[in-house]
Order: C-alpha cells, then structure tokens, then sequence
C-alpha cells in the first residue's frame, strides 16, 4: 500500500467516525424515547440510565397506554392533527396554485402591487400578527374549532412565492394560448395544463405545510380550548411522562417511517421549496 | 366555440377577470388573517386593552413601560445570549460537517441525511419531551453524571426575573441546555443546506487548488467558504428568525407552569404572559413590534456582513 493510500485510508477512518458520532447523537434521543415508553414511572423517575427494556415492558406499555387514553382524549387528538394538517395542505395548495399560477402567466393591472405586499408579509415574523388573530378567533367563536388553524392557511404567502417561481422558470406559455384557441376556459386551463406542470412544487409545498401544521404547538395553544380539540403536541404535554413517550413514539413512528421511506424526495422538496435567492 | 360557452355560461370567465378571481381566495384570507392583525397589532401597541372593554389610547406608556420593565430587558438579554450560543457552534459545526459529507471518500450519503434530518421534521412538542427525559434531575444524563463524576447539574434550572435585581442571566445552565437542544434540532437541517450549496461547487475549483497546492484548510477558507456564503446567509438568517421566536420548546421543557404564572423567560413567553396571563394586550403588541425590529435590525447587519463584495 502506498504511503498516498494509507493517508486517505486515515481520513476516511476520521470522517465516518465524525459522521457516524453525529448520527448516533441524533438518533440516541429517539430510541431513548421509544424505551422511556416501556418504562413505568418509578423506572423513569429512579432508573433512568437503563436503556435496555426490562422483562416487564409489556405490562408498562400496556399502563401507559391505558394512561395516556384515560388522561386525555387520544384518538380524537389523533383525528383533529390528521383532520387539521390534510385540510390546511389542501387550502394551502388550492390558494396557493390558484394565486401563483396567476402570478405567473397573467398581466393584470395592480399584478406587482400585489405581490409586492406578499413578498413584504414573507418579511414579517408571524409572532406579530398573533394577538390581534387570538381576538379574531375569539370574536367569530373560532376557539376550539379546527377551522381556526386550517383556515387562516389559505393564506400561505410563500406557497405563492415558490409556484411563481416555478412556474415562470418552467411553464411554456404558447401552451396557453394553444389551448385557448382550442376553446378552453381560464378555470380548465388552470386544472389541465397548468396543475400537472405544477406538480413537482406542489409536492414540496405540501410536504413543508404537513410537517409545520402536524408539529404547530403555538396556535393551537392559543386557540384549541377543550381537550376534544387539542391536537397531537398540545395533548403530548397534558399526559404523564411515560404516557407521553409513548405517544411521541405512536405519533412519530407513521410519520418516521413515510420519511424514512421517501426521504430522498421528501429532503430534495424541503430544501428546494424553502431555499429562495439563493 | 361558442357552442362550448353556451353548454357551460357559468363557467366562462374571461381572461381579463381570471386572475383577480384566482387570487382572491388568497387575498381574502391574507386580509383577515394576515395583514389586518399585523397592522391591528401596531395600532394595539399603543392602547391599553384587556381583550374585552374598549381601548384606551395609551400613547407610548407601553413602550416606555417595557423600557423601564426588568423582566423585558432579561428576556431579551436571555433571547440575544440563546441566539449568540446557538448560532455560532451551530453554523460551525453544521459547515464542517456538510464538507465532511462532501467528501468523495464516503459513501451511504443518503442514510447520513436522512438520520440527520430527524429532528427538523419532528414536532417541538416530541423533541422536548425527548429532552426532559434525558436534562431532567434524575434524567439520563444526571444518572451518568452521578455515576462516572459524581457531579449533578440541573439542566432545566432557571434563574426566573422573578428576583428583580437581576438583569443579565448569570449562571443560567437552562439557556445552555435550550441552545444544545436547538443546535441538535437543526445541525442537519443546515448540514442539509450547506451540503446542498456545496455540491453546485464545481469539482475543477478543487483539483486546481490541490494542483496548485492548497492544504485542507486553505481550500475550505478559499474556495469553500466564499462560495456558499449566499447559503451561510440564508441559512443563519432562517436560525435568526427561529430562535428570536422561540416558545415551543422552552415551554414545554419546563412544563409550563412556572413561566406562565411568573413573568417570562424568551421574548414570545412574555408576551404570551402579558396577553394571556395579565391580560394587557396592548404591551404584548408592543413586545411583538419590538421583536419585530429587533429580528430586522438583526437580519439587516446580517445581511451586511454576508453581502459585502
């Protein structure tokens, strides 16, 4: 073996073990998490440094299970995270196409006075607006209802950003025109030629406002009132540590596993949908 | 043609009409629930309002009592000190650790990214849950602690501006163990970004320079780096806009109850406090304005140092 050989041998040895430490403080959290469900509470609070299950984990996640039902309404927190995310990724796609796709191939009088306004919104950090919004909640009786944090994704700013921006780099406009010319209307021109283009950065917009509505924990702190409503983080915190572990593991675990599965495409959308001027 | 439009009159729109048609779902819903609060939210800061009676004009009395306010001046001594410790071993690691991933000499990229990437999707709620179980006083890492150094740190305390002499957070171990936290939450976010600018590097940058006979290190600083500075920009800009806004995971970590009943430890739980808890909406706008500058002002020197040809 050359000396050139036995050198880059070393560094190849030194990058995984970096890489491999990195890893394993990532995931470390997690797995301790998916044990912490198999513990009681006396285990949790007195023997923490035992990251092996003990012969008696059925029988504890069987308790923290019974915990976690009995101290909050965990189906129906499941449902009103899946009901709330789906609709939210459904409104946010519709205004967001819709209003890009306008963007993109229309001119229209007001059209860069509009847009301005929503690349100045993209500026604001959101944490402002929320006092005003708990006081809207409150006078339309909004609290407790879903369509409190669903609806105001109608408004997706960056959603429309990125459909501009995809559409203006990649969409043929003489398309347009030939399908006019064929008779079709604005509205089926929208839903038959410019969708399908459309569908790459949808994809992505999608995947970026599932993972922020599934993991929303201030709004629906602020709005979601009675235990019926909470959704999946706001009712983690309400129930006993143990029974918490293990509704992270039975809430994370789907999810995990569809990002594990297509994290290639999943990452790849995250980071182009949320990279802009870049 | 005409047949088609005769079969379907509702559904004609004509193209002059179409794009206000197809942006109004948007600007409807942007006017309630976007610009209409913001702009509600700096007409707030200067009333005194409790969320029921009418507003009383207040001039600027809630800004000048937050000036005055101890508890404000600490959480923003604490968010600027979470911000400081965060950022910086943040970034840093998260470079070195994208060039490492870069490398020819590894292969499994994908596995690597997809671990790291963990976290980020995540919820706040789950991943301070996680670290409750490991910083608290008898979590996983106090166990360890106790076993091999016979020492016990107590990750979650905080020094609350309930004592008002204190201004500046002094011996808080919690902002650390907060900005661990952030830093393992995002690292492969940004390892994933970074690594992103890095592969539109092109390869011939590299062979010239070790053809010319650059070390490691002369690479890194000047090829590397100049080159993903539009990423470094974005990217620490992102981690400014996060952190300046930090409530989830704070909160949940020490499950609430204290910082809620008391005054607040970041920025947003003080005004989460001072709306929900003493119910003087208008000094909560006026926190959620200071903030807002604060983020600008931020990004605007940020945006200086990573600009500049």
């Amino acid at each position: 073996m050359s000396k050139l050989n036995v050198k880059s041998y070393i560094v190849k040895l030194i990058l995984y073990f970096f890489l491999i430490l990195l890893a394993f403080v990532t995931v470390f959290p997690f797995f301790y998490m998916f044990i912490a469900a198999t513990k009681n509470w006396h285990q949790i609070a007195f023997h923490a440094d035992q990251i092996l299950p003990r012969r008696d984990w059925v029988d504890n996640l069987k308790n923290n299970y019974f915990m976690l039902i009995g101290s909050a309404p965990f189906l129906k927190c499941v449902w009103n995270s899946i009901y709330i995310s789906i609709m939210g990724t459904i409104l946010t796609l519709l205004s967001s196409s819709l209003c890009g796709y306008a963007f993109a191939v229309y001119e229209f009088r007001g059209k860069e006075f509009f847009f301005w306004i929503i690349m100045f919104s993209l500026m604001i950090p959101p944490t402002v607006g929320v006092i005003p919004l708990f006081s809207i909640m409150k006078t339309l009786g909004w609290f407790s209802k879903a369509r409190a944090l669903y609806l105001p994704m109608l408004a997706n700013a960056y959603g429309v950003f990125l459909i501009r921006k995809f559409l203006e780099e990649s969409f043929p406009k003489d398309l347009l025109d030939a399908a006019r010319i064929d008779g079709c209307s604005e509205f089926k021109l929208y839903c038959k030629v410019a969708l399908p283009v459309m569908l790459p950065s949808l994809g992505a917009l999608a995947i970026i406002t599932f993972t922020t509505l599934w993991g929303a924990y201030f709004l629906p702190l602020l709005f979601m009132r009675e235990p019926s409503s909470w959704t999946i983080p706001l009712m983690l915190t309400k129930v006993p540590p143990p029974s918490a572990a293990l509704g992270g593991v039975i809430t994370m675990f789907p999810y995990v596993l569809f990002f594990v599965i297509f994290s290639k495409w999943i990452i790849k959308g995250i980071v182009e949908g949320s990279v802009r001027e870049v | 043609m005409q047949k088609k439009h005769e079969r379907f009159p509702k559904l004609y729109i004509s193209p002059k009409v179409a794009p206000y048609l197809f942006i109004l779902p948007f600007f409807i819903a942007f006017l309630m629930f976007q610009a209409f609060p913001i702009l509600f939210s700096f007409f707030l800061s200067f009333q005194k309002w409790n969320g029921m009676q009418p507003f009383t004009f207040n001039g600027l009395k809630n800004y000048i009592y937050l000036f005055r306010d101890k508890i404000f001046w600490w959480t923003l001594g604490f968010n600027l000190q979470l911000l400081l410790i965060t950022i910086v071993p943040l970034h840093i690691l998260s470079i070195l650790f994208a060039v490492m991933l870069n490398s020819s000499l590894i292969r499994l990229k994908t596995i690597f990214k997809t671990l790291f990437f963990l976290p980020y999707i995540t919820s706040a709620a789950v991943i301070a849950i996680v670290f409750w179980l490991l910083y608290a006083k008898n979590g996983l890492i106090n166990i360890l602690l106790q076993k091999y150094f016979s020492s016990v740190f107590d990750f979650l305390n905080i020094r609350l501006p309930i004592d008002f002499y204190m201004v500046w957070p002094d011996r808080n171990i919690f902002v650390f163990s907060l900005s661990f936290l952030l830093i393992w939450k995002f690292i492969g976010w940004n390892i994933i970004l970074y690594f992103t600018a890095l592969q539109g590097i092109p390869g011939s940058y590299y062979e010239a320079a070790k053809v010319d006979g650059a070390n490691w290190f002369q690479i890194l600083t000047k090829i590397t780096l100049p080159l993903i500075k539009p990423m470094m920009y974005f990217a620490v800009t992102m981690s400014v806009i996060y952190i300046m806004q930090v409530f989830d995971e704070p909160t949940i970590l020490l499950s609430s109850n204290v910082i809620t009943s008391f005054g607040g430890l970041t920025m947003v739980i003080y005004l989460f406090n001072q709306a929900f808890t003493h119910m003087n909406f208008g000094i909560a706008a006026a926190i959620s304005y200071i903030l807002f500058f604060l983020i600008l002002a931020i990004t605007r020197i940020l945006k200086l140092i990573f600009k500049e040809r």
